[in-house]
């Protein structure tokens, strides 16, 4: 049951990462972040696929009830990932109404998305160097370089040109990070 | 324990939009924490906030309805239902989850050892009459900002406490349901049992 172990916690982690990819593909308008979305949803749909099987082929020698809570759980998660899909479809839809963004800054965290440029001081330094959750309150979450999501990078993670940074924290905190990128 | 301050009555469309979108954050992390606890008192909470989810996107409609004249508002304003829908869809899956608790179904052991596993684990401590966060409002803890844990919901005597406010005060015995990354779920326990002053 390993595998099925390692499906779930992929399929989680996916649906959890979709919803917050779909509220920043809101906020910032990036369809380029919905894309990425729409990827996520078809590695999803193959973990859907594998992990019902798995349980099926277990399913002669265990208890059926446990089995159903298996499944159960499998189909949230991919229903919450369809649920992303369709916040991130607003996106392509063109023209977002103002109350998404306005709603968005307004809860007591901020998000700010960076893009670490050739001069930025955060360049090839890692995020325990940099203290900027010490220093700024933000917290970076989320990194995106090139086509790949790094979530909740570890302290050792060093920051290169061309990442993009997603960071959560106050409003203050936000435009100081500003000043550094 | 309600979570909004204002009845949903009097709140305006960007209000009400704000809490659907964090009372369905809330009951993802709910409803998981109530299988892996195995708690039925979390899970009737997702229960709970599910009946209040459905008031919010009701009373959203309506504001929604009002709020256009002209065809490109009303294009606009299907945009916000379309992501209401989809919200409120979240907190309807989340209750699924919790139902495996409330149905009494057999949690598989598998459900556990994959919900530990995760990247943003969620997990539970207890503070001791040490820690430093013993009279800290949430705000003090920086545990949000500092080492990016979320305090999720307090179990305080037979009480629970969801989705705790910035001015939250921690006391002894609390025990706090909180998610974050599996070093952050270590440097809490330390500072829940007062091993730790500095974070």
């Amino acid at each position: 049951m390993v595998v099925i172990r390692e499906i779930i916690q992929e399929m989680k982690d996916n649906s959890e990462l979709m919803i917050d990819l779909a509220f920043a593909a809101l906020l910032f308008r990036d369809t380029e972040i919905a894309e990425d979305i729409q990827e996520l949803e078809e590695e999803m749909d193959t973990l859907n696929y594998k992990a019902k099987m798995t349980v099926l082929e277990t399913a002669r020698d265990a208890s059926k009830e446990g089995l159903l809570s298996v499944l159960e759980l499998i189909n949230a998660t991919e229903n919450i990932a369809d649920a992303a899909i369709e916040i991130a479809s607003s996106v392509f839809r063109g023209e977002i109404h103002p109350i998404f963004r306005e709603a968005m800054q307004e809860t007591e965290e901020v998000v700010a998305r960076f893009r670490i440029s050739e001069e930025s001081v955060l360049k090839d330094q890692t995020l325990e160097e940099l203290k900027l959750a010490t220093k700024t309150g933000m917290h970076v979450f989320l990194v995106k370089r090139f086509r790949e999501y790094i979530v909740d990078p570890e302290k050792d993670f060093t920051l290169r040109k061309g990442d993009i940074i997603f960071a959560e924290g106050p409003p203050e905190g936000k435009t100081q990070l500003e000043t550094l990128v | 324990m309600h979570l909004m301050e204002k009845r949903p009555e009097d709140m305006n469309l960007k209000e009400i939009f704000i809490e659907m979108k964090n009372i369905s954050e809330l009951m993802v992390d709910l409803a998981y924490s109530s299988v892996l606890f195995d708690s039925e008192a979390i899970a009737d909470e997702v229960n709970a906030l599910e009946e209040t989810m459905g008031e919010l996107n009701h009373q959203l409609t309506i504001r929604a309805l009002l709020a256009s004249r002209t065809r490109e508002e009303a294009e606009q304003i299907s945009e916000i239902l379309n992501v209401a829908s989809a919200i409120k869809d979240i907190s309807n899956h989340a209750q699924n989850i919790s139902e495996i608790v409330s149905r009494d179904l057999d949690i598989h052991s598998v459900i556990l050892e994959s919900l530990k596993h995760t990247d943003e684990k969620i997990f539970r401590v207890q503070l001791e009459e040490q820690s430093p966060l013993i009279g800290a409002s949430l705000r003090e803890s920086q545990l949000a900002s500092h080492i990016g844990v979320t305090v999720i919901a307090v179990r305080r005597g037979k009480r629970w406490i969801y989705n705790p406010k910035k001015r939250f005060v921690f006391c002894d015995e609390d025990i706090l349901i909180a998610r974050g990354t599996e070093e952050g779920h270590l440097i809490l326990k330390e500072i829940a049992k007062g091993r730790r002053s500095k974070w």
